[in-house]
């Protein structure tokens, strides 16, 4: 069973990385942004946004910091590091490589 | 993985490791957080409030499967890889059980020693003594001025008193000497290394007493004061805190005990530990120790802050030399020697630590470059795994990162295994005791030692490791797969240096060989030499006797007759004698022989020959042979005529049957006659590894004239019984304390084991060039097996080649066997010329047979022949089972 919202492993990482790369938010603003974004077409579950954030912190690649937010809660806010920037430029390089590549591919069998 | 990375990583897997409440508790508010933004969300678009919950929550799918989802994302990962590496690493060394025996014991031969080293070092150098600050304390003796560095006198009492007086440079300056102390008024009078030290001695040490007190300025006038150690007042008084006052008679006189030392306390002149019993103070009017006088003293003085022991030493000089110019009599030619206790207290064995240390730690390097090459050899024939691997999409790290796992699961294996050799290593050393000194620090395992070796095995695994590692992880995937074991070109340079340094680890192994087999040749020739005197069924026994009650001749030999007869009439007891000098040392008493009837000129004044004065029990005590005339008897007294009995090697001074001749020893000795010939016996010199034959003459004690060689505290009496049953060291006691209380004996053992104990630096070291002998040779065997297969296993296509084109199999035997002998042929010939240069140094240290005896290079040599062929075989026969389908299938 597919779902639109089975994002292939990587993609999803290079999405979350882009949003915040934009600036530092939390897990719900992050879910908010990517459906706001792609225009509900990406639709990531709240049950595997977590743990690819966390995963991504583990990685290193973004910190989370608790914050005041601006309606007086208290929540946990996702930025991106150094590391993070440069593997986004690394996924985003490689994504434009396999996508035209694939595109070429679909291309080739339409003609 | 990037050193940077490990900056932002590192903390974060430790805190998810140690903080896990407080991860989890984060998690909770953030998915809570979620929730409820989620559900004003919902609500806001009309829902109720319900309704939004229940929706944010499926949503979510689960709050308890995305919790462990996360806990997923965040599992420690390096514990979990590191576990699954662990676990391959076994199974991979599993597979191959004789390399990893093989690296685990090099190993752990090569860290144990290390850290058996390290322990001693640490022990003798690194740790401090147990004194106040002890980095400000220096010793102060005398040198010669071409010597300088070298201590060779001990300053006079005037010198020490002059230095205290003058110099600026010392807090605190205090003098020490050792002085023996017999102590009687017990059942048993007992003889105990002691010092005698001046008022201030303690406190310049910055050590007080652990009970009671150490002396101070009133006691120098007062009744003689004595400081006991802690092992005397434990052994001695039980320990008992009532000690504190009591009297001790040492040496005669009485003693007021005013302290007891902690146990710790260990101060040395040089570097003898004589294990002090009991420190008296220095007073006035000890004989010797006056402004007058040059009695042996040594000085410890404690710098003052910012002063140096050279600054020191510059001022003492100058001192010194005023000193010399004021009083003609002191000896010329000397200056001051300023040196830091530690330093002092380590000068002979500070050379042999370095030599040791060293030595393991060339050992350690070369036993992980052969297991660098064994592990390049095995790489090599892991390469399909690991092109597998990398066409299945392994990262480059990972693969390093399990090859460094399994190496450093050998070297963990390894250097536990390490730790236990080298427990073992110390105490067979401690109880040896190869310097003849152990330090005042206990040479132990401790905290430090523990992290040395930690650190040696970190670094073992990546100096043995990571080039290989490096090595085999460095995959180009295309031409890997088309062309497997191609790659034999690439190794070439590395290749040539493992050549390299296997052919001088035969050569090293063949020089080592050879020294420890000369060493052990002349040790066999040593125990099995003929000595003249029986050492079966003779009890050796040293007694003291004190001055003040026997250094009048007469009282000091009938003491001697009336012992001998109290120990004779022991069960068991047939024969005793007695001498005035030990039985295996020559050279004590030098005397000058002048016979009747030969001309004595300026050239020629005589003979020289060994004195020995003796009871008239001696010869048949030893089982001497009498070759002419007669032994001494009881007839031969104070006022009969003058006799001696003279060796065989003396005999043939005299040209003529030597006895009823009349000799004299010295210008001053009476006139002697020669009464008898006895058989030569052989004995030692201090130091030399022989056993000789001199020219000795025997006088009775009656006769001689022993007072003259009385030391400050007594003379020794070597006696000497033989019977059928030795009785027991404590009738033995008995027995002398019997005819005189005052009288201790500080030794009794077998003649046997002090023959023994002639051998024992031969003999140890024979054991150290044997171990390491033996450890060049497993190494230059490994060495040669590792880079034997590491050719076989690049070469298991081209053997496939051959056979397939009809080489037999003694043929690819010799092939492979070949590489391995031409390496131990050129290191036999490089190891034959270094080893016939070396062992000439050796020759001081070899009886019985020369330095360069053909017979032991051949037999050595074969021995390494035999070694590497064997190592060779192993891989050898792995060639000759390649099956050529096999090999050409991968083509």
């Amino acid at each position: 069973m597919s779902k639109p919202s089975d994002l292939v492993q990587g993609t999803l990482d290079m999405l979350l990385l882009k949003i915040l790369a934009l600036e530092p938010m939390n897990g719900f603003a992050v879910s908010q942004r990517l459906k706001q974004v792609s225009g509900d077409v990406l639709q990531v579950s709240d049950g595997s946004l977590y743990p690819a954030l966390h995963k991504l912190q583990q990685e290193g690649w973004i910190t989370a910091e608790w914050k005041t937010s601006e309606n007086g809660r208290r929540a946990k806010y996702y930025s991106l590091t150094r590391l993070g920037r440069r593997q986004l430029e690394k996924e985003t390089d490689n994504w434009g490589r396999v996508s035209s590549a694939i595109s070429r591919v679909i291309k080739l069998g339409e003609a | 993985m990037r050193p940077e990375h490990w900056i932002y990583t590192i903390p974060l897997r430790l805190r998810s490791l140690f903080r896990r409440a407080q991860a989890e508790e984060e998690l909770d508010d953030e998915l809570r957080d979620h929730l409820d933004r989620k559900t004003e969300e919902y609500a806001a678009q009309g829902m109720t409030q319900d309704e939004a919950r229940r929706r944010a929550r499926l949503d979510l799918g689960g709050i308890e499967q995305t919790k462990e989802k996360c806990r997923d994302a965040r599992r420690v990962n390096w514990i979990q890889d590191l576990n699954r590496d662990l676990r391959f690493g076994f199974r991979i060394l599993r597979k191959s059980p004789a390399f990893t025996a093989v690296a685990i014991l090099t190993l752990a031969l090569g860290i144990g020693a290390n850290i058996f080293a390290f322990s001693v070092v640490d022990a003798w150098l690194l740790r401090p003594l147990h004194f106040k600050q002890p980095e400000q304390l220096v010793l102060i003796l005398k040198s010669t001025l071409d010597r300088p560095f070298e201590p060779n006198v001990f300053p006079g009492y005037r010198d020490y008193a002059a230095w205290k007086r003058e110099s600026h440079s010392f807090g605190r300056f205090a003098g020490a000497f050792w002085r023996n102390s017999i102590r009687s008024g017990i059942s048993e009078a007992q003889e105990f290394p002691g010092m005698i030290v001046t008022e201030g001695f303690f406190e310049t040490l910055g050590v007080p007493a652990q009970i009671g007190r150490t002396f101070d300025a009133r006691d120098l006038e007062g009744p003689p004061v004595a400081v006991l150690s802690h092992n005397m007042w434990q052994v001695q008084f039980d320990g008992s805190p009532e000690v504190i006052g009591k009297s001790v008679i040492l040496n005669g006189k009485t003693f007021q005990i005013v302290g007891v030392m902690p146990n710790d306390f260990d101060f040395r002149i040089l570097d003898q530990s004589n294990r002090t019993a009991a420190w008296i103070l220095l007073q006035q009017g000890e004989p010797g120790y006056d402004l007058k006088a040059a009695g042996p003293i040594a000085a410890v003085g404690r710098l003052k802050p910012g002063v140096s022991a050279q600054s020191a030493q510059a001022e003492l000089s100058n001192i010194q030399r005023q000193l010399d110019a004021q009083y003609p009599d002191n000896p010329k030619g000397y200056t001051v020697l300023v040196s830091g206790l530690q330093a002092d207290n380590t000068r002979t064995v500070r050379a042999s630590l370095f030599t040791l240390f060293a030595t393991v730690a060339l050992v350690l390097l070369m036993a992980c470059t052969n297991l660098s090459s064994l592990l390049i050899g095995q790489a090599i024939g892991r390469q399909r795994e690991m092109v597998i691997r990398t066409a299945l999409g392994s990262a480059r790290a990972p693969l390093i990162r399990q090859l460094l796992t399994e190496n450093g699961l050998l070297a963990l294996i390894g250097s536990s295994l390490g730790i236990f050799v080298a427990y073992a290593a110390l105490e067979t050393f401690v109880a040896a005791n190869p310097f003849g000194t152990l330090p005042p620090n206990p040479i132990a395992m401790n905290w430090r030692v523990l992290v040395f070796a930690a650190g040696l095995t970190v670094m073992t695994t990546l100096l043995f490791g990571l080039t290989p590692a490096l090595q085999a992880s460095r995959i180009d995937l295309g031409s890997s797969l088309r062309a497997q074991g191609i790659g034999a070109g690439r190794g070439n340079r590395s290749h040539r240096m493992r050549s390299t340094l296997v052919v001088s680890e035969i050569g090293l192994s063949l020089t080592i060989l050879v020294a420890a087999s000369l060493m052990t040749q002349t040790l066999v020739h040593l125990q099995s030499q003929p000595l003249g005197f029986r050492t079966k069924g003779v009890t050796a026994l040293t007694l003291v006797l004190p001055k003040p009650i026997y250094s009048e001749d007469a009282r000091f030999a009938v003491f001697s007759e009336q012992v001998l007869e109290s120990l004779k009439r022991l069960p068991g007891i047939a024969e005793a004698g007695a001498s005035t000098t030990p039985l295996l040392s020559f050279g004590l008493l030098g005397a000058n022989l002048t016979i009747e009837g030969q001309a004595i000129s300026e050239g020629k004044p005589g003979h020289a020959v060994d004195k020995q004065v003796v009871t008239q029990g001696y010869f048949s005590a030893l089982g001497t042979t009498l070759l002419r005339g007669r032994f001494f008897s009881l007839a031969d007294a104070r006022d009969t005529e003058n006799v001696a009995i003279v060796n065989e090697a003396a005999a043939e001074l005299f040209g003529r049957d030597p006895v009823g001749m009349h000799i004299r020893l010295s210008a001053k000795d009476p006139e002697r006659v020669v009464v008898g010939i006895v058989s030569s016996t052989r004995s030692m010199f201090y130091n030399k590894v022989a056993w000789e034959t001199r020219p000795r003459i025997f006088i009775p004690l009656e006769q001689a004239d022993a007072a003259k060689s009385f030391g400050p505290v007594g003379h020794e009496l070597f006696v000497y019984l033989h019977g059928k049953n030795q009785p027991s060291s404590a009738d033995l006691r008995h027995t002398v304390s019997s005819v005189d209380a005052n009288v201790p004996v500080s030794t009794i053992e077998p003649l046997e084991r002090e023959v023994d104990r002639q051998f024992s630096n031969p003999s140890l070291r024979s054991i150290v060039l044997a171990g390491f002998g033996l450890v060049a040779l497993a190494l230059a065997a490994t060495g040669i097996y590792g880079i034997v297969s590491q050719s076989v296993a690049q070469r298991t296509r081209e053997i496939g080649i051959r056979m397939a084109m009809g080489a037999t199999r003694s043929q690819v035997l010799g092939l492979v066997v070949g590489q391995g002998a031409k390496l131990a042929l050129l290191g036999l010939l490089i190891g034959i010329i270094v080893a016939l240069g070396l062992t000439r140094f050796l020759s001081s240290m070899l009886f019985g047979v020369t330095a360069t005896n053909p017979l032991t290079f051949v037999a050595v040599a074969m021995i390494l022949v035999g070694v590497a062929l064997l190592a060779s075989y192993v891989p050898a026969r792995r060639a000759m089972k390649v099956d050529p389908m096999v090999a050409l299938r991968y083509e």
